[in-house]
């Protein structure tokens, strides 16, 4: 079960960057997990049935947040020396990912988070099956396009 | 593209590998999780009727099916030679009628004086566990209420049985049937958990009990003076401070659907459900579910260090999924507890399970910090299917501890002479 947790804390780290909203929404994803009336039975139908939950979650979270950004107009001011000590330590393919939209920052999290297949990510999201590989596909072009368009960190696909 | 693909996916696997959960993670989700309802869960009436009538013949085949059982259990057990060193004083009681007790129970008064249930039996020991007699026979306890150094009760699945010098000779004080569970804060002064959750009173010792009325289904029960007691079953715990006469809830719970199918107690008596108060202010309330399926067979423990002011969710490792399996009471090996609680002290309780999965075979399992944390020590291996571990019990007094549990085909008991460290072990029967 622990597994389980750390598992889904980590997703939930990876999809939201908010270590606090990423423990809400785990938190909130068991006592949903708890309170529904048809709990996958089994380990492996558990945890995709899980991821789905927090996904939703953060689906939610956003749309709240999309509300309450219109009624409250404070732009979220970046602090400069974070924002620099962080890129330090991101590589160019964790920059071209944090480009993504969320949509695409999520089937592509969960298609390598576990390597789940087209047909499980298309679960998680609520799409179908060629929905997600579009999105994919789309997600992959454009990091390999950022990435290529930062200098020498491009991907070294040929021989040298 | 493919080395796009392999170059993210090796970032979302850098990426997941470099967060590290808070932690605390898992005792906030169940904290949570403790607090949420379940809904009700609705079916229609259509569905209702046809269940009814699947229930009505599984009960009928379940009753043929048993009587059979119960008939190989008899010739099993009257035809198994008794393999323990335990010596036989004397059997004076006409022969059994009574199922073989797949639930043993052991309960000690010091380190030398203590009783053990088996089969259909109670025996006694006066030098620690080194020699048994049998003291009466015919019988299907469900637990011991040591009272005083001679005052020792028995509740049976026919009734309380009292003792008046110690555990040598019994008698039937009160015919009050599917009692499950007893506390004595006085020899007087008792109160008793039926199987449909009612809860008794006596102040006569046990020879008449009247009813309390309590707001929630009454499965175990805990009195440290004849006023001040609590109560637990699936709907929750409450309190009283008047002996009975008035209840405040002091937790809700929603455990129903979890329970046994047929009613309130399993076919060993067993409702799942203890509660133990060290002191007036620390207590542990247990609850197991007694499903059929492993991971079913759950455990919950609540903990109390305010007298049940709050009770604190405690969950160490469990199964997969939830709802069912919260909390096992295991630090590394899940298992199915197959004794209730023995609580050693304020914070520190012992519980015997058994185990299938990893390491098999039988452990108790302590902890010292009011159950948030379990250490597992191996004290037996069993005879082959750890699943067939129906029941047992496990107590500890002055240092020394004592397991009892049946196997399916015998019944063994473990004792320890350090502190439930070092066990050895003896088939009983």
């Amino acid at each position: 079960m622990r597994q389980s947790e750390a598992a889904a804390y980590k997703l939930a780290m990876m999809l939201t960057r908010n270590p606090g909203l990423a423990e809400e929404i785990v938190q909130e994803a068991f006592v949903r997990a708890w309170v529904a009336q048809r709990t996958p039975q089994t380990y492996d139908e558990f945890r995709p049935w899980l991821y789905r939950i927090i996904v939703n979650l953060i689906h939610d979270h956003h749309r709240r947040e999309a509300i309450e950004r219109r009624y409250v107009a404070e732009p979220a001011v970046a602090d400069p020396v974070s924002q620099s000590e962080r890129r330090l330590d991101i590589s160019a393919v964790s920059e071209a990912m944090n480009r993504l939209s969320q949509r695409e920052r999520e089937v592509v999290y969960l298609r390598f988070f576990e390597n789940a297949s087209h047909r499980q990510v298309a679960r998680m999201v609520g799409m179908n099956e060629v929905g997600v590989r579009v999105l994919l596909h789309r997600a992959l072009k454009r990091i390999r396009q950022a990435i290529e368009a930062t200098p020498d960190m491009g991907l070294h696909t040929k021989a040298v | 593209m493919k080395d796009v693909t392999r170059a993210v996916s090796e970032e979302v696997q850098r990426e997941r590998a470099s967060i590290t959960s808070p932690p605390d993670l898992h005792r906030r989700i169940m904290q949570r999780v403790s607090t949420a309802q379940r809904p009700p869960e609705s079916i229609g009436w259509r569905r209702q009727a046809v269940l009814a009538f699947g229930i009505v013949l599984l009960v009928g085949a379940a009753a043929l099916g048993a009587n059979r059982l119960r008939a190989n259990e008899l010739a099993q057990t009257h035809a198994t030679p008794r393999v323990s060193t335990a010596p036989t004083v004397h059997s004076s009681a006409p022969p059994s009628t009574v199922p073989t007790n797949v639930s043993p129970r052991v309960a000690f008064l010091n380190a030398q004086v203590g009783l053990i249930a088996f089969g259909d039996r109670i025996e006694r020991t006066t030098d620690a566990g080194r020699s048994w007699s049998v003291v009466r026979t015919s019988v299907d306890v469900r637990q011991f209420v040591w009272i005083a150094t001679q005052d020792v009760r028995a509740v049976t699945a026919e009734g309380l049985l009292a003792s008046s010098d110690g555990g040598l000779h019994w008698r039937v004080t009160n015919r009050e049937a599917d009692l499950t569970a007893a506390s004595f804060p006085s020899s007087m002064i008792g109160f008793a958990a039926t199987a449909s959750g009612q809860l008794l009173k006596t102040t006569d010792g046990g020879e008449t009990f009247s009813p309390l009325h309590i707001d929630v289904p009454a499965l175990a029960v805990a009195f440290q003076t004849p006023q001040l007691g609590w109560i637990a079953g699936p709907n929750g715990i409450e309190a009283t401070s008047d002996g009975g006469t008035s209840w405040r809830r002091q937790a809700a719970f929603d455990f129903v659907g979890s329970l046994p199918a047929a009613g309130q107690v399993d076919v060993n008596g067993n409702s799942g459900w203890s509660i133990h108060m060290s002191d007036a202010m620390h207590g542990f309330v247990v609850f197991q579910n007694f499903g059929t399926v492993a991971h079913q067979r759950a455990v919950y423990v609540f903990y109390t260090r305010d007298g049940g002011i709050n009770w604190l969710f405690q969950s160490a490792e469990g199964y997969f999924p939830m709802p069912t399996p919260l909390a096992v009471p295991r630090g590394s090996t899940p298992g199915d507890l197959v004794g209730v609680l023995a609580v050693t002290g304020p914070q520190s309780a012992l519980v015997l399970s058994a185990s299938t999965a990893l390491e098999q075979g039988m452990f108790v399992s302590s902890t010292v910090d009011a159950g948030q944390t379990w250490h597992d020590r191996h004290i037996a291996g069993t005879s082959g299917d750890e699943t067939a571990v129906s029941g047992g019990a496990v107590v500890m007094v002055a240092g020394e501890a004592w397991a009892i549990w049946y196997d399916g085909s015998h019944a063994y008991l473990a004792e320890s002479l350090d502190s439930a460290q070092t066990w050895t072990t003896v088939t009983l029967d």
